[in-house]
């Protein structure tokens, strides 16, 4: 729990979780609301978990594709 | 030629057997089948009827002891064509290193190589109807992950083995095939080293003794150490049992909700499903067992659509959670879906061999006078290693590869808390295991039951490991195997 990479950015980006498939809307679930150590399980350099869902450093600001 | 025992019975003494093959499923349909093309005279011995009856399915009633395992009666079907008769249709091979030398808890893996065991792969897919060169794996564009390579089932219609097969063996004239015969004793030669006959007995209550030069049991992962451990006229413990390995070794394919996951890339989700499968040094640099990990949108929420009589209701609370999130977890509590673009991770997993995992005999018996089987399913904390492994190194990838997202299940994620979602798909493994020694299995390279010079065990029973795949053409490679064996034999 030493990396803090996954704290430094804004919210992971919701719209990355978003998009169509078949012309549905997809993205209901946009998971991350808040980073707190009480949601996060585990971390190393590259991947955090944090209410379960399993994050790299792309999906944090600054890194991502959609942000 | 085909005939029913109830009535034919007496008939059965009046020919000559070169083979008894007991048991008419994909194993016992195959070997007999191989057998008569080298000329052999066979005698194909099937309990059940031509079709299902209460009275046939009720012999496979027994009792679990272990965890909870619901596959006792319904999993498997006891009648003409076996378990043909209501199988899926998935076939796989195992990856070669599933034959590799292996010794956990003092259990050694294959003792023949995967070259030995796929050398019929074109023949037992024309038996299954599976077309083409099928590999396994493929490699396909789009995830390229040192762990994980992409996997692929071949499927078979699925083969039913009654009617595929039926009208051939009625029209056989090296097979003769009867039905409504139920083996209840095996009998062996005074000196214990060989089967000297097989008593077989009809719905009427009518026995006979049937002989032959060599005897097949093919009777599924169950039942196969059932009548061995029943057979104990003369041995008390069972035939084969003389290191108390029958029954042992019960091995399933894991079925472990690990999570779910939301697609990240919708160009690469085009494809019907991805389905994950470890590579060679994964399994080794994690020391883990191998298995599949699928991938496939919305899966689950197709398979609810019509489920039963609440099938609008939950259409209903789907379509509710889906669209309006507000309402998704209270929606959730009631019945479990999937939204448009994101899924439920199905899993296929290998359960390692553990004689604490095993098939025994209670003292109720069935209308045959067979005592039912006692059922304890356990795991080891190296099942438990495998699946945290494999859901947790998959779902990395997926984010690493940006396919998908996805959300582990806390028990998944914490190895505190006890992993207790686990269910089968109905694959038996491993009671009567292959092995060189003696002293770690039942039969031999050649699925000879050590110590008995004239008895042969196929099907699931006979894997020391399981493989993570599905079964059936294995079953139907090591039955081909065994039938080129026994034909060559003058």
């Amino acid at each position: 729990m030493n990396e803090s990479w996954y704290r430094s950015g804004s919210v992971v980006s919701r719209r990355r979780f978003c998009g169509s498939v078949a012309g549905f809307a997809v993205g209901v679930i946009c998971p991350m609301r808040s980073i707190d150590a009480a949601t996060t399980t585990s971390a190393d350099s590259e991947f955090v978990i944090i209410n379960g869902w399993v994050l790299t450093r792309a999906d944090f600001a600054g890194e991502g594709v959609d942000n | 030629m085909l005939f029913d025992f109830n009535e034919a019975w007496p008939r059965v003494s009046e020919a000559r057997y070169d083979v008894c093959v007991c048991g008419s499923g994909p194993a016992g349909i195959t070997a007999a089948r191989k057998l008569a093309s080298y000329g052999k005279r066979v005698l194909l011995l099937e309990g059940g009827e031509l079709t299902y009856s209460d009275r046939s399915q009720d012999c496979y009633k027994g009792k679990s002891i272990g965890k909870p395992f619901w596959w006792i009666e319904t999993g498997r079907l006891r009648y003409f064509g076996g378990t043909s008769n209501h199988w899926a249709g998935l076939c796989a091979i195992f990856d070669p290193v599933s034959y590799e030398t292996y010794d956990h808890h003092g259990l050694p893996g294959w003792p023949i190589s995967y070259e030995q065991v796929v050398q019929n792969q074109a023949e037992a897919q024309e038996i299954l109807d599976v077309p083409g060169k099928y590999l396994g794996r493929a490699e396909q564009s789009g995830f390229k992950s040192p762990w994980f390579g992409q996997f692929t089932y071949a499927k078979s219609p699925p083969t039913r083995f009654s009617m595929k097969y039926g009208d051939e063996l009625r029209r056989s004239q090296q097979i003769d095939t009867f039905y409504n015969a139920n083996v209840i004793d095996i009998k062996l030669v005074d000196d214990l080293s060989g089967v000297k006959s097989i008593r077989v007995q009809n719905y009427n209550g009518q026995k006979i003794d049937v002989s032959a030069s060599q005897y097949v049991i093919a009777f599924g992962g169950l039942e196969n150490p059932r009548i061995l451990l029943n057979a104990n006229s003369q041995i008390p413990e069972g035939i084969g049992n003389q290191t108390e390995m029958v029954g042992r070794c019960f091995m399933e394919s894991l079925n472990v909700p690990v999570g779910r996951f939301l697609i990240t890339d919708p160009d690469f989700w085009r494809q019907e499903g991805v389905l994950l499968v470890p590579t060679e040094d994964m399994v080794h640099q994690k020391d883990i067992g191998t298995g599949v990990m699928d991938f496939t949108p919305d899966a689950t929420a197709q398979a609810l659509r019509h489920a039963g009589r609440l099938g609008v209701l939950k259409d209903f609370l789907r379509d509710t959670g889906c669209y309006w999130p507000a309402l998704r977890d209270l929606a959730r509590k009631i019945t479990d879906f999937t939204c448009p673009g994101d899924g439920i991770i199905a899993t296929m997993i290998e359960q390692e061999p553990n004689l604490k995992s095993r098939v025994s005999l209670m003292d109720e018996v069935d209308a045959f006078g067979l005592r039912r089987i006692q059922f304890d399913w356990q795991f080891t904390e190296r099942d438990f290693k495998t699946i945290r492994t494999l859901a947790i190194e998959s779902a990395k990838e997926m984010a690493r590869l940006n396919r998908a997202r996805v959300q582990l299940a806390p028990e998944i994620l914490d190895p505190h808390l006890e992993i207790t979602r686990v269910a089968g798909h109905g694959h038996h493994m491993g009671t009567t295991r292959m092995s060189a020694d003696p002293r770690h299995g039942v039969v031999d390279e050649n699925c000879r039951v050590h110590g008995i010079r004239n008895l042969y065990v196929i099907g699931c029973s006979t894997f020391p490991k399981c493989g993570g795949r599905n079964p059936t053409l294995t079953v139907v490679l090591l039955a081909l195997r065994l039938g080129h064996h026994l034909g060559r034999k003058s």
